[in-house]
Formats: structure tokens, sequence, C-alpha cells
């Protein structure tokens, strides 16, 4: 028994070292993205993490269209830069993420509870870029807002995506470039600055 | 002490600049000059010619209408946000209009 005990111990001591040692290896880059197994070991122990409570709990905000549109100007303003107006991911800072944000339309994020959803909202991921948004307690309406909008991302549709881009956070010098391209769209004369330009 | 903090904070916001400049989209103005299923190539307000490959997942908009590629015309004025990927552009969106080619002004 114990003959046995000590080597189990000591190939899950093996693997760790082999692992901790490829890491090291392969450096910290966040450049390449998180193999499968990594992964599925990050996102079960987040998924154990949530407490229990948070499985069956539902949206307590009642969904209508102001809510909606409520949680897509607050997912505009706070999420967008990393997740994408269109929940995608695909974007300068969610490229590079390691790990990448989830495509929050798809089915793993979809079918996390409500519960769930906020609680990631409220508390954040550790290692990860997702920050912890609220306090302690359940009662944070903006965040169930966001539930709700999170749950409409799949149906989304384009014009709303541009409805969107007016609410993303801008510099000065990105609404400028903005106002260049309507302008050149609508016919007036480019401007004069050369092509392309680089920018969010 | 100071001078050491002020030299980080500077690093730090000169990094982030050059993150902004470089990171991101890279937009695209002019007109379309030639047009295919996987790419357009425009003429740019500077008078380059840069092609960019268009994807499943590009979307269009003519004005502010959701649009496909088949409306897109050549002579068209054109705004595309793209992803450089390797040495390439790949169309993300591609905003356009049917009004006066950029090249004539």
């Amino acid at each position: 028994m114990k003959r046995s005990f000590l080597f189990v111990a000591a190939v899950i001591l093996l693997l760790v070292v082999a692992y901790a040692g490829r890491m090291v290896h392969r450096g910290f880059s966040t450049r390449s993205a998180p193999s499968a197994v990594e992964s599925t070991l990050a996102m079960t122990l987040r998924d154990m993490a949530i407490p229990t409570r948070y499985k069956t709990m539902k949206n307590p905000v009642a969904v209508t269209p102001e809510v909606i549109h409520e949680g897509m100007a607050h997912w505009a303003d706070h999420c967008a830069t990393c997740h994408a107006n269109n929940g995608s991911g695909d974007t300068m800072y969610g490229r590079t993420m390691y790990p990448r944000p989830p495509d929050i339309r798809k089915k793993d994020t979809q079918e996390m509870s409500d519960g769930e959803l906020y609680y990631t909202i409220q508390n954040g991921i550790r290692l990860s870029g997702m920050p912890a948004f609220g306090g302690p307690g359940d009662n944070d309406l903006d965040s169930w807002k966001l539930v709700a909008f999170i749950r409409y991302l799949p149906l989304l549709s384009q014009s709303e995506q541009r409805e969107m881009e007016t609410m993303n956070p801008k510099s000065p010098q990105e609404i400028e470039e903005e106002r260049e391209e309507e302008n050149f769209l609508e016919g007036s004369p480019a401007p004069s600055p050369p092509q392309p330009n680089h920018h969010h | 002490m100071n001078r050491r903090v002020l030299i980080t904070a500077l690093l730090f916001a000169c990094l982030s600049l050059f993150a902004r400049a470089h990171g991101g989209m890279v937009h695209v103005m002019g007109t379309v000059t030639a047009l295919s299923d996987i790419s357009i190539t425009v003429e740019t307000t500077d008078k380059k010619t840069i092609e960019v490959a268009l994807t499943d997942a590009t979307t269009y908009e003519n004005g502010s209408k959701p649009s496909t590629r088949k409306d897109l015309k050549i002579g068209a004025r054109v705004v595309i946000h793209a992803v450089k990927v390797k040495d390439a552009l790949q169309a993300h969106d591609v905003r356009f209009s049917e009004g006066t080619p950029a090249s004539s002004h």
C-alpha cells in the first residue's frame, strides 16, 4: 500500500517537474494559445471553484429590450476591448491574451448558468486577463443586465454592432479618424495623411 | 530613486503608445480597382495599391446598411478594417459607398 502510494506520488512529482520544465523552456510569452490539456484543466478547476449556489441561480432582472440595450452599452464600454462587441474575442488585446477570451456566443459560455456568468463578471478569473468588476453580493443589477446581454449576443445584428461601435471608448485621434472615414465615404476629398493607418 | 520611477513610467507610456499604433487593425481607405471572391485591391488615397484578402467572416456595409460582397463594385469608395496575418492583410469589415472615386479629387 505504502509502496504504491510512493509510486503514484513519484509519478505525479515527475509530471509536475516535466510540465514546469516545459513551461520554462517554452517561455512565458502569451503569443501561443493554451494547449487542450491546459485549457481543460483550467476550465475544470474554474468550474469547481464557482460556489454551488451560483450554478442554479437565475437572472433576477426581467429581460426586456431596454435591459438588453443597457447591457449592450455597458458591454461596449467595459468588455468589448477584449471580448469584441460581438463577443468573438477577436480584438487587438484578445488575440494575444493567455488564455484567449472565449467566443462568448458559443456553447461553452452559453451553457453556463446565469449565476455562473454573474459570478465570473463579479469576481474575475485568476491568471487570466479577466478582472473582478464588482464586489461581493448577488444584487449588482448592472452585472445582471450584462448577463442578459451575454445571452443575447448570439442574436446580435450587424446594425447593433455598428451602434455599439459608437459606444466603445475612443481616443480623440480615433474619433477624428472615424469622422474622416465617414466624410470620405460620403464623397468628401480624401484626407492628407498617408494610408494605411494603424490603430485601436 | 525618483528618476528611476520617472524613467519606468515613461517607458510604460511609450510601450502603451507603441501597442496602440501597431497592434490593432489596419485601416485601408481608397477606391476599389480590382475585385475577386477572395480579395479586393484598393488604390489608397495616397496612390498606393494594396490587396486585402476577403474571408467568410468579413462583413460588408453599404452606407450604414448591411450588405454583401456582391454589391461591391470596382470604382466604389471603400474603408477596410483589416487584420495583419503574417505579411498579408485580411479584411475584418468592409464599408463602401458608390460615390465619386477618391482618385478624381
